[in-house]
């Protein structure tokens, strides 16, 4: 004990000068640094459990316990440096008050305490009683993109090879599923060609749709380096609402809220009436479309005349000259452009025509597949990219980028598995949304959900509600939340680094972490959950792991890799390095995919192998605007998103006295001119109406974000102001991401 | 027994950095009000390495950190990198 509490001072201390030394390239105090180092009893690396950057992070554990976080010099993610929620990671841990520290089963509609064998073979017997009596699609699972890799794989094998169901769906599905349709349709392969490695090779970014400075601090630390230090680097960012992410642009475009596909399309008209187009890049490498059909050059051009910066300027509520600007400066052929976006463009109707307008702009400049010019979709979790969309956590999806509609695909994963191909079924079930809605109907009787929130994250949650509440519902989670509210089973997950597991992040890049201490009680990893469930209803045969499952599901789970275009390494690899971007073949990893000489795969020059003959498509998609729009009875457009202290719904950032006390509670952000109309001040409270619900919540005028007038914004994190209750459920018919980012509201003073 | 050797040395390794965090002296009722601070997270028990100090005074309006915090303006803290400008992602309001 007394031993502990030294060394708790002496880390104390070196706490201070770490402040300065962490983030001093000079490095003056590296001595203290290993002084205190030497107080732990062993430092493992890890990338962070937050968003999907993939910092990578270092976690010093003494007599069992995380002692101490830093920046991992060594990973090329962030080269030491972390943001708030990184360097919090340690206190997080130690953060053990309020976890869920014991299986919990609703008895006469109150939940009490029980042991594991009781509540696992409760979820086992609902589970086979739903499947005897109704058939494979009365059960569901609803997973993460927080989920480890093998934690999504079993999900896979056990729901699509064992169980027979498409029923597995997850989280991402509200994040950045109209990325993966963009990338997909455009280049017949998901996930981005480019890497991280493109922000110090670039000459402009284009920031649209994406807060980075709070959502993704470290890249944005990477633009702001880049801007320093490049002579003459700029940065567009385009945004309806005015955020810090602003602070270091040479040009914004604050254009109204849902209408960036005009805004794109008038970049790209600009692009080609100025002759900025690589027409040589354009005939080899892309076919033209519209509506399904195959255009020309002359055509699209055509289809463009709508969208002169003049119409559009009228559409954006932009000046054309800005417009102008914008393109021009995009695609200037002596300069390399990097595209990055996230949640601002995906959580639209609209969201994949504005991604296909994105991918569109590189296409037709050329910029694309070569250093500093990409168009690179940044994810919002540690694993969405590693879990939800290489494992294929989806209702269409198979391991490895497989998907269910493709005869070879189901033979392929049917035979990996040692399953009949006819218990795949060929055919999605229900995306996210619809998955909720079959719950409301009684269509699915019992689900799982697995490190995510729905109940405070759906859209539009008023709709969701009873289905919650009559569904026989397990939760695995580290904290209470608003979906263990509903729960009749609360399994207590182990997080983070009280289990083993890997992610895989934006740019492509498979990080491991391994067990750095004990999860606090009788939690236990959801993989182990996922495991003990799957044997009780019969399926042991098919899940034989014995000595290390995580190793031996990695292992069976690369092998479906293997030749697919996504391919990983051995296990062993990712344990010495600071993760891999994949493809990687023969030991080598692959930066920049489709070019010669760094992706394996191609052979000569650039070929987007994933089309069958080589070439990404170039989607002439009107403008269509949003689901719902400001109109005399709901005046103001609502946008929702996040702060830099918090994360998604906040279970575990809420737990960090810091970041508590900096933002405790969700607030709307108006903008003076309505705030001065409607006679509301900074600290009053108002109530925000749409046609689905309401929420009294205080008012901001300025601070770290102004939207625009007739906009207003309001965090989701907070678990006592549920934005969603207000937000609307519409989504993209293509990748049915609902559209979170714009719905009518009319604001009263409360 | 704690060894007070070894408290000094650590104690002494709390101040000076401290002074290389904040540049001015540890009088500086701001460096005595942190060092409070540290005495409390050891008592709490989660010490946590490198944890960004937390800002005294609201940000809400205030666009430029490095407007006071490069020089030390009116007796701010200075920053020992202001290479790094975007300050907030680290450093919370308390």
């Amino acid at each position: 004990m007394k031993l502990t509490r030294r060394s708790f001072l002496k880390a104390s201390a070196a706490a201070a000068v770490m402040t300065a030394a962490g983030v001093n390239p000079k490095e003056k105090s590296l001595l203290s640094v290993a002084k205190a180092s030497s107080e732990v009893d062993k430092w493992t690396k890890a990338p962070c459990r937050f968003c999907g950057t993939g910092c990578g992070v270092l976690v010093g554990v003494k007599d069992g316990k995380v002692v101490a976080v830093k920046g991992d010099k060594k990973n090329p993610v962030n080269k030491g440096f972390l943001c708030i929620k990184g360097y919090s990671l340690g206190k997080l841990m130690n953060a053990t008050e309020d976890r869920l520290k014991k299986p919990m089963i609703r008895k006469n509609g109150k939940m009490v305490e029980t042991d594991w064998e009781t509540a696992l073979d409760l979820v086992a017997k609902k589970y086979r009683e739903s499947i005897d009596t109704y058939g494979p699609d009365s059960v569901a699972v609803f997973s993460s993109g927080q989920s480890t890799v093998q934690e999504g794989y079993v999900l896979s094998k056990l729901m699509k090879g064992a169980i027979g169901t498409n029923n597995l769906e997850c989280n991402a599905r509200l994040c950045m599923a109209s990325a993966v349709v963009g990338y997909l349709s455009v280049y017949g392969k998901d996930e981005p060609m480019g890497a991280y490695a493109d922000f110090e090779e670039t000459d402009l970014f284009f920031i649209i749709g994406a807060n980075m400075a709070e959502c993704h601090p470290i890249l944005y630390s990477r633009v702001v380096q880049r801007k320093r230090k490049g002579s003459d680097v700029k940065v567009i960012v385009a945004d309806p609402r005015e955020t810090r992410t602003n602070k270091i642009s040479d040009l914004d475009l604050a254009f109204k809220p849902g209408t960036d596909t005009a805004l794109l399309n008038a970049m790209a008209y600009v692009i080609i009436e100025e002759d900025l187009i690589d027409e040589d890049f354009i005939n080899s490498h892309t076919n033209l479309k519209q509506d399904g059909r195959d255009i020309t050059l002359n055509e699209f051009k055509e289809f463009l005349a709508e969208y002169t910066p003049q119409k559009a300027a009228k559409i954006t509520g932009l000046d054309a000259d800005d417009i102008v600007k914008a393109a021009k400066m995009f695609a200037d052929p002596k300069r390399e452009s990097l595209s990055l976006w996230t949640m601002g463009v995906n959580q639209q109707i609209q969201g994949v025509p504005i991604n296909q307008a994105i991918h569109n702009l590189h296409l037709l400049t050329g910029k694309i597949c070569r250093p500093g010019s990409s168009p690179l979709s940044l994810t919002g979790q540690p694993s969405a990219c590693g879990t939800a969309r290489e494992v294929g956590t989806f209702t269409h999806k198979l391991p490895a980028h497989r998907v269910v509609m493709k005869k070879e695909h189901r033979e392929e994963m049917a035979k990996h598995w040692g399953v009949d191909v006819d218990k795949i079924p060929p055919k999605p079930s229900y995306h996210t949304m619809a998955m909720f809605e079959a719950i409301n109907k009684g269509d699915i009787n019992a689900l799982w959900v697995t490190t995510t929130n729905p109940a405070h994250s759906l859209p539009n949650f008023n709709k969701y509600r009873q289905g919650l509440e009559d569904v026989f519902l397990v939760v695995s989670d580290v904290y209470p939340t608003e979906t263990t509210k509903y729960a009749d089973v609360i399994l207590p997950s182990a997080m983070w680094v009280e289990k083993e597991g890997f992610f895989g992040n934006t740019e492509r890049r498979t990080q491991h972490f391994e067990k750095a201490v004990d999860a606090p009680g009788e939690a236990k990893p959801d993989l182990w959950q996922f495991l003990e469930v799957a044997r009780r209803l019969g399926y042991g045969e098919l899940f034989p792991y014995k000595d290390h499952p995580e190793k031996e599901i990695f292992e069976e789970y690369r092998k479906c890799t293997l030749g697919t275009g996504k391919d990983l390494a051995p296990y062993d690899a990712y344990r010495h390095t600071r993760g891999l971007t994949w493809p990687v073949v023969d030991g080598k990893e692959t930066t920049r995919r489709y070019v010669a000489n760094d992706d394996p795969y191609v052979k000569e020059g650039i070929e987007f192998y994933g089309k069958p003959d080589g070439k990404a498509v170039i989607y002439a998609r009107e403008y269509t605007g949003p689901a719902e729009s400001a109109d005399k009875k709901y005046p103001f457009i609502l946008s929702t998103g996040r702060v830099v202290e918090h994360w998604h719904t906040a279970t575990m950032t809420m737990q960090v006295p810091e970041l508590k006390q900096a933002v405790p509670e969700a607030y709307v952000e108006i903008h003076k001119d309505d705030a001065r109309r409607l006679g509301i001040k900074s600290g009053d409270m108002v109530k925000l109406i749409s046609r689905r619900g309401e929420l009294k919540i205080k008012a901001k005028v300025g601070g770290r974000g102004v939207p625009q007038p007739k906009m207003l914004f309001v965090p989701f994190f907070d678990s006592k102001h549920l934005i969603n209750l207000v937000t609307k459920d519409a989504f993209d018919p293509q990748s049915k991401e609902p559209e979170f980012k714009i719905c009518a509201v009319k604001v009263e003073k409360a | 027994m704690i060894n007070n050797k070894k408290l000094i040395i650590g104690l002494l390794v709390l101040v000076l950095g401290l002074l290389v965090l904040t540049g001015c002296n540890p009088d500086d009722p701001r460096v005595k009000k942190a060092l409070k601070k540290d005495f409390k997270v050891e008592a709490e028990a989660i010490p946590n390495e490198g944890y960004p100090p937390t800002v005294p005074h609201s940000i809400e309006d205030r666009q430029d950190c490095l407007a006071c915090h490069e020089k030390g303006v009116m007796g701010a803290t200075v920053t020992s990198h202001p290479e790094r400008p975007n300050c907030v992602s680290c450093h919370v309001t308390e």
